[in-house]
């Protein structure tokens, strides 16, 4: 079981077509990385995949774990354990982190239950520590006033109480400084197991450094046109995509 | 200019800013029948009993002025309805809320006058609650004056069924160095005008007017406020917010005069609404008079439904549309709250 997405078209509602037939399996266990020039799609796709309401899906299967992803809501999708730390995480002012991932969890729970508060407050707390996050933040409104790196951290956060099945970073790297980006690889190292998968968009080796990915995908407008491994992204760190004029030839 | 016993409510008029963008004539013909039956309601207070009366003392000036509203003003002083006259001295009261309430009876039509003192040096939190029985209509003159040095922290929560009609017409006067903050919820009512006026009447003298609710249904929130800057150097702050569902429809008109002479003036008026449906509707007009000089005064008002982007972000992390949509409502009002209970003097 894993991500599968097959022949996956989608276009801005009213808009430009952006993805073009995107193919992609991520198996269970394994992290695979995304690489690409600026406007390919690469977060076109990380959202398409969420189920962002700009974008229409026009042809194409996404499936998480044999579940037809594209049938599901946005929030259907993240209890499915799909989760997506957005290149720009958004701003939820009057909303504190804290209730902000109190509410994520209690919708995982059945009907009426909640989670232990004590426990809860701990478990927060401990991680932040781990990401070497401000404990004031706890009680911040969500990503606001945050700095860049900041947000970056508050989305890993997220993700280490989630404990989703399926995580997409999305550039998470950019905006962190040196330190912050061997803690955040740690974090989500710690998260790596036999039943998860990563898909890792980035534009950075010094990240892939950290989190060694199985397989490298190059993307390029709207699709996956190469995949290979970890070697790729070195390759791309002294050439650039110049040879993906090739393929426009 | 007050209307004789005789003539009806005024025709809607656009020239007219008070009824411009109410249903007032409906509402108008509804209280006006329910008038002329006899009122029944009560009035009740904690209050320490050395400090209330159940009337006005001769040649007191407890009339708060209307805004637009002179017809329902005089037929509530002619209706008899009940009054309290509470002064309160020098100390602390209610550290855990004075209470006030009043109770409209089912039916009837209820016009109570409260008229309430805070001497100088006094400190008060006060909690007045306006509950109406079922088909009940409430006219309820408020009057609130804060001597010097004096301090109002103050809360109205009305709450009532879909088939009764409110309307408080009141008045918050802040002398010399008084602090007054207002908070004003109303639920479940058909129709609710609550009108303010804020009188500043004092250097240093600060006030805070503040509202937070949440209309549904058919249901129709009148607002009006005034920040009159009588004297210099004082402060003066008003944030209406409100969560629009279904055909809920608000109005909302503001007004900040600074009299000539009030020179020095601080004061900021603002009205914002989030639309949870299309059918929900807003009519804002915040407005600002000034007559003095080096004055700081900004107004502004915005109507917007949900950032689409905030609520994928809670989708996004598995909280469902409708809890989504509740926790960004209830982060719209945080502020409000927020404003109500921070310390004095981190007042913005
Ligand atoms: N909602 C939208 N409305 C209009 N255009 C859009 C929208 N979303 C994406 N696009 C366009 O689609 C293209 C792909 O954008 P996308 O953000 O997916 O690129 P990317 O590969 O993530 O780029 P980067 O490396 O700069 O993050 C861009 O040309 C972008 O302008
Ligand atoms: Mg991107």
């Amino acid at each position: 079981m894993s991500l599968i997405v097959k022949n996956l078209q989608a276009r801005v509602k009213d808009g430009p077509v952006i993805l073009r037939g995107v193919d992609l399996e991520v198996p269970k266990g394994e992290v695979h990385a995304i690489m690409g020039p600026n406007g390919s799609g690469k977060s076109t796709l990380s959202k398409v995949l969420c189920g962002h309401p700009d974008y229409e899906v026009t042809g194409g299967s996404a499936q998480l774990d044999g579940q037809n992803l594209l049938d599901m809501s946005p929030d259907e999708r993240s209890r499915a354990g799909l989760f997506l730390a957005f290149q720009y995480p958004v701003e939820v002012s009057g909303v504190s982190n804290a209730n902000f991932l109190r509410a994520a969890l209690k919708a995982r729970m059945p009907e009426g239950e909640e989670p232990d508060a004590v426990a809860f407050y701990k478990r927060l707390r401990a991680t932040m520590q781990r990401l070497g996050m401000d404990p004031k933040m706890t009680a911040r409104a969500v990503n606001e006033g945050f700095s860049g790196g900041e947000k970056k951290r508050n989305d890993v956060l997220q993700m280490l109480i989630l404990e989703p099945t399926c995580a997409i970073l999305d550039e998470t790297d950019s905006g962190l400084d040196v330190d912050a980006l061997r803690i955040v690889s740690e974090g989500v190292n710690s998260l790596r197991a036999p039943f998860r998968s990563f898909l890792v968009i980035t534009h950075y080796k010094r990240l892939l450094d950290y989190i060694a990915p199985d397989v490298v995908h190059i993307f390029h407008r709207g699709r996956i046109v190469r995949t290979a491994g970890p070697e790729m992204a070195d390759y791309i760190e002294q050439h650039g995509f110049d040879f993906l004029k090739e393929d426009d030839a | 200019m007050m209307n004789d016993d005789a003539t009806p409510p005024e025709v809607p008029n656009r020239l007219n800013e008070d009824w411009r963008y109410g249903r007032p004539q409906q509402f108008a013909a509804e209280l006006a029948a329910r008038i002329n039956g006899r009122g029944t309601g009560e009035l009740t207070t904690d209050a320490p009993a050395e400090c209330v009366r159940r009337s006005l003392p001769e040649g007191a000036d407890a009339c708060p002025p209307s805004i637009g509203s002179d017809y329902f003003l005089r037929r509530a002083l002619q209706s008899g309805g009940d009054v309290l006259h509470i002064v309160l001295p020098r100390g602390e009261w209610g550290t855990a809320e004075v209470p006030l309430r009043i109770r409209c009876h089912t039916g009837s039509f209820y016009a109570p006058q409260l008229c309430v003192e805070l001497l100088p040096g006094s400190r008060a939190h006060i909690l007045e609650e306006h509950t109406h029985d079922r088909n009940s209509a409430l006219v309820c003159l408020r009057s609130y004056t804060v001597h010097p040095d004096a301090e109002l922290r103050l809360e109205l929560r009305e709450t009532g069924d879909d088939a009764s009609r409110t309307m408080n017409i009141s008045r918050i006067q802040c002398r010399e160095n008084a602090r007054a903050r207002q908070l004003t919820t109303c639920s479940g009512l058909a129709w609710a005008r609550e009108e303010t006026t804020g009188e500043l009447c004092g250097a240093e003298a600060e006030l805070l007017l503040l509202s937070a609710n949440r209309p549904e249904g058919g249901q129709w929130l009148d607002q009006r406020c005034r920040q009159l800057h009588h004297a210099a150097g004082a402060r003066s702050r008003a944030l209406y917010k409100n969560v629009l569902r279904d055909a809920a429809t608000c109005i909302f008109g503001g007004n900040i005069r600074v009299e000539p002479g009030a020179h020095e003036s601080d004061a900021y008026l603002s009205n914002l609404n989030l639309m949870l449906s299309a059918e929900a509707a807003v009519h804002s007009l915040p407005q600002l008079e000034i007559m003095a000089d080096r004055v700081r005064c900004s107004h502004g008002s915005a109507s917007a439904p949900i950032d689409p982007e905030q609520l994928f972000y809670l989708r996004s992390r598995g909280i469902g549309e409708a809890d989504a949509q509740a926790i960004l409502a209830d982060a719209f009002l945080h502020e409000v709250y927020l404003l109500f209970n921070q310390p004095r003097s981190t007042q913005p």
